[in-house]
């Protein structure tokens, strides 16, 4: 009887204790993101441990008594550093893995056994978690629409000086968020978007793939301190070219190629999408969606002027729709490395061709503006022409860099309508034209093509908005030029982009998301389509009274479920930008749950 | 031989029955109770280890990321729960609509009670929390903040045993029990008890403990069970069992 007591007495105190370890475990793992160099992160994750254990544990819980913790051994030298209580080691075959181990001890006194001599048990119980690297890409809006304060449009462009502006807010968050993550043991690289999408190089100087430095290279906040970064440089103004940027940001996290670790892009914008980047020659069929009766682009560059490093820009162009551009050395270049074939991404590489940004105002006004580009591939330049867009000028000057445009063809897209718009501060040389007035129908478009340059599908299936089609002179299916169809075709690309990089099996990514309300009247960011972008079944779980509902009872709100292999992320909505340092924390604290 | 028989005949005929009633009086006053002592502690033992188990098991989900608003999450705990009578309303409706996420889903029926808490510790109005919202609107520096509550079983067992980590009693909770606003919303600082109990077990240097730092979250479940078959009348009032973990 006494035996049975003593033992029933053991079992309990030893469920007990392994929890307790469990705790301390996870805890530790928990704590492997505080610190900025591996040694002390170890340092924090062994406080951790024993922070979690004894408040689960106290000394003489159940009269135990001589409770250790401690695990100290040799193998704590994989990671180089010793530790009294906990013994960190990455997995054997995946290294995206780290191994957090504890072991502890008390003696339980015995209530009749020690009758017999027997006066106390000594238990021992161990306890593993895991953390999985995390690989994060942000996906920043820095759109015109951010220089808002307090819901009232701000002077563009703005920044992080702009006191008050969501520009500010979203800077000081997205830092924090940075900070929240472990330097040196999780990756994250950020790509930013207003009318197009930028790229910051990460610390090896290479285009934007994902890197361990992150901190040092964007800025960070955290208990450790404060460190300044690309993030600081951000200035926000222009369209909100989301798709693409998703597209590339997912493009970068795969190029990472860390398929064991946890791949992450977080989307944040205050807005709807509203621009696309577009190739509006087809090279396979051989016809420019241009309008042969009203176009009258014309590419007025001179053959033979000299662009970045090794390309050339020949005299060709466009003047009709039946013609075809004649950029022979000026191709979009995503076909060189790190985007083509030496790392392929998932996307087709960007042909060469007619490659145009096409902006549309947001709800409820409904005009088009236009701009002609080209974008090379910066890795093939020379420092000094890639310098003003990847390192650190973000204002007009890097934003809308000449290198990156046809130099006399910005006109097209606006047929004779266009007139120029003061304000904009483009570099000499550049894209003089860009800022023209919007028209109601880019006449020079006789239609779009059906995705844009990232493959990004303007009506996919189970497209989250109708659009209308036609059929070209070819008898090809082509979007159709008005304003409603652009509009929700660039909603559907979004959709898109994010689904692509959810379904993708190998590098399958959870999408976060943060949408920012009050900032554009007429737009704020869709629920239904940031549910669908993060594959979110939930209504609001963030706010009270709650602002939007479960995704199955919204009409056009699809998620996919975990049988479908697509992960689920979490959207957060924050209605002021007050709120969005909440949000990011929300967002990094579901990750960082997770990668345990 | 002879000699023994007349010596038990001799004590049966003047202690006939002796045995009888001492063996009546050690039942009834030493076997009888130990023996339920003995099933009362063993089944207590039992209950406590269950209660434990759950309340280790609910944390380790928790912190993986079950939502415990939702009703499936809430019956996998009645599932973990099986035999100590854990019940709960079913999810109620909202324009018609079954709700997915309920935060309190509380009766008055059954034996356990269960809350899932997740509270962060915010710094000094120079650390980054603090700072993220502004220093002026930073509600609770150096205080621990509820950022999640959620509670399901029998409330009426609260007369018995209650949260030790207190109840969020601000407007800003949602349905899945998220604080929305944990740095700005006053409401979201831990009342002055539960204040107090989490900064000495937290906020402490003994046993080789450090101070939490600004941001660190814990998550905890609270498990409580009553266990009226263990008590016997008026002579025994069975305390129930109550188990919390942090993680």
């Amino acid at each position: 009887m006494g035996l049975a007591i003593d033992t029933s007495f053991l079992y309990a105190v030893k469920g007990r204790l392994q929890a307790a370890v469990d705790g301390a475990a996870l805890g530790a793992a928990r704590a492997l993101n505080l610190g900025e160099t591996l040694q002390d992160q170890q340092t924090a994750a062994s406080q951790n441990a024993v922070n979690w254990f004894y408040a689960n544990f106290p000394p003489n819980t159940w009269a135990t008594t001589g409770t250790v913790m401690s695990a100290g051994s040799a193998t704590n030298n994989a990671s180089g550093f010793f530790s009294q209580s906990v013994n960190i080691y990455p997995d054997m075959s995946n290294p995206q893995l780290d191994h957090v181990d504890l072991t502890a001890s008390t003696k339980v006194p015995t209530w009749f056994m020690h009758w017999f001599g027997l006066t106390s048990t000594t238990l021992n119980v161990k306890s593993s978690a895991t953390r999985r690297a995390a690989v994060v890409m942000m996906v920043l809006d820095r759109s015109g629409s951010m220089c808002a304060v307090n819901g009232v449009p701000g002077t563009q462009p703005c920044s992080k000086a702009s006191a008050g502006s969501a520009c500010q807010d979203m800077i000081n968050a997205a830092k924090e968020f940075t900070g929240s993550f472990a330097a040196k043991r999780d990756y994250m690289g950020m790509v930013t978007f207003s009318s197009n999408a930028y790229v910051v190089p990460n610390s090896g100087g290479t285009i934007g793939v994902p890197d361990q430095n992150f901190q040092t290279t964007l800025g960070f906040t955290s208990t450790s301190g404060t460190g300044p970064g690309y993030l600081d440089n951000l200035q926000c103004e222009g369209g909100t070219g989301t798709a693409q940027a998703i597209a590339l940001g997912y493009q970068l996290l795969v190029q990472t190629a860390l398929p064991g670790a946890l791949n992450i892009l977080l989307v944040e914008t205050d807005g709807l999408p509203n621009t696309m980047t577009m190739n509006f020659y087809d090279s396979t069929n051989n016809i420019t969606m241009l309008s042969s009766a009203s176009s009258t682009c014309t590419d007025l560059t001179p053959a033979g002027v000299p662009l970045n490093g090794p390309l050339t820009l020949k005299k060709g162009g466009f003047n009709k729709a039946s013609l075809i551009p004649n950029w022979n050395n000026f191709a979009l270049n995503l076909t060189s490395p790190p985007f083509g074939s030496t790392n392929p991404g998932l996307y087709p590489n960007t042909p060469l061709g007619m490659i145009a940004t096409v902006y549309s105002d947001d709800p409820p006004a409904s005009k088009f503006s236009a701009a002609y580009y080209q974008w090379s591939n910066p890795a093939a330049q020379t420092p000094q022409k890639t310098a003003p867009l990847l390192s650190g000028s973000w204002g007009n000057s890097g934003q809308y860099n000449s290198n990156y445009y046809i130099t006399g063809a910005q006109s097209c897209g606006f047929n004779s309508v266009a007139t120029t718009i003061s304000g904009k501060n483009y570099p000499a040389g550049g894209v003089s034209g860009y800022g023209l007035s919007q028209v109601a129908s880019v006449t020079d478009f006789a239609s779009y093509p059906m995705t844009d340059v990232y493959g990004n599908s303007v009506n996919p299936s189970n497209a989250y908005k109708s659009v209308n089609t036609i059929s070209d002179a070819k008898g090809i299916t082509r979007l159709k030029n008005t304003w409603t169809d652009y509009h929700n075709a660039a909603l559907n690309a979004t959709d898109n982009a994010a689904y692509n990089a959810r379904a993708n099996t190998t590098y399958p990514a959870y999408v976060f998301a943060v949408g920012l309300g009050g900032n554009s009247a007429g737009a704020p960011p869709d629920p239904i389509l940031m549910q669908r972008i993060a594959n979110d079944p939930d209504g609001d779980t963030f706010n009270s009274p709650a602002q939007y509902p479960a995704c199955a009872t919204e009409t056009g709100c699809i998620t996919y479920g975990t049988s479908s292999g697509q992960l689920q992320g979490t959207y957060v909505y924050a209605p002021t930008s007050n709120q969005l340092a909440q949000a990011f924390l929300q967002i990094s604290s579901q990750i960082l749950r997770l990668n345990k | 031989m002879m000699s023994k028989i007349q010596i038990a005949s001799r004590r049966l005929l003047g202690q006939k029955g002796q045995e009888f009633i001492m063996f009546g009086l050690m039942m009834l006053f030493v076997y009888v109770p130990l023996l339920l002592w003995m099933f009362v502690m063993g089944m207590s033992m039992i209950v406590s280890i269950q209660t434990n188990n759950l309340a280790r098991d609910m944390d380790n989900m928790y912190i993986h990321g079950t939502d415990f608003s939702t009703y499936g999450a809430q019956q996998l705990a009645q599932l973990v729960a099986t035999g100590l009578d854990l019940e709960f309303p079913t999810f109620g409706a909202t324009g018609g609509t079954t709700n997915l996420n309920q935060a309190k889903n509380v009766g008055s029926s059954g034996n356990g009670l269960i809350w899932v808490t997740q509270i962060m510790y915010v710094g000094a109005t120079t650390d980054p929390l603090c700072v993220s919202v502004g220093a002026a609107n930073c509600a609770s520096p150096n205080n621990f903040v509820y950022t999640q509550q959620i509670e399901f079983g029998n409330s009426t067992l609260t007369t018995q045993k209650d949260t030790s980590v207190g109840y969020y009693a601000g407007s800003g909770i949602t349905s899945s029990g998220v604080i929305s606003a944990p740095l700005t919303d006053s409401t979201a600082k831990l009342g002055s008890t539960a204040q107090t109990a989490m900064k000495s077990l937290w906020q402490t240097t003994s046993n080789g403990q450090a101070s939490l730092v600004d941001g660190q979250t814990v998550y905890i479940v609270e498990v409580f069970f009553q266990t009226p078959t263990l008590s016997m009348g008026t002579l025994y009032k069975s305390p129930g069992t109550y188990a919390r973990y942090f993680f």
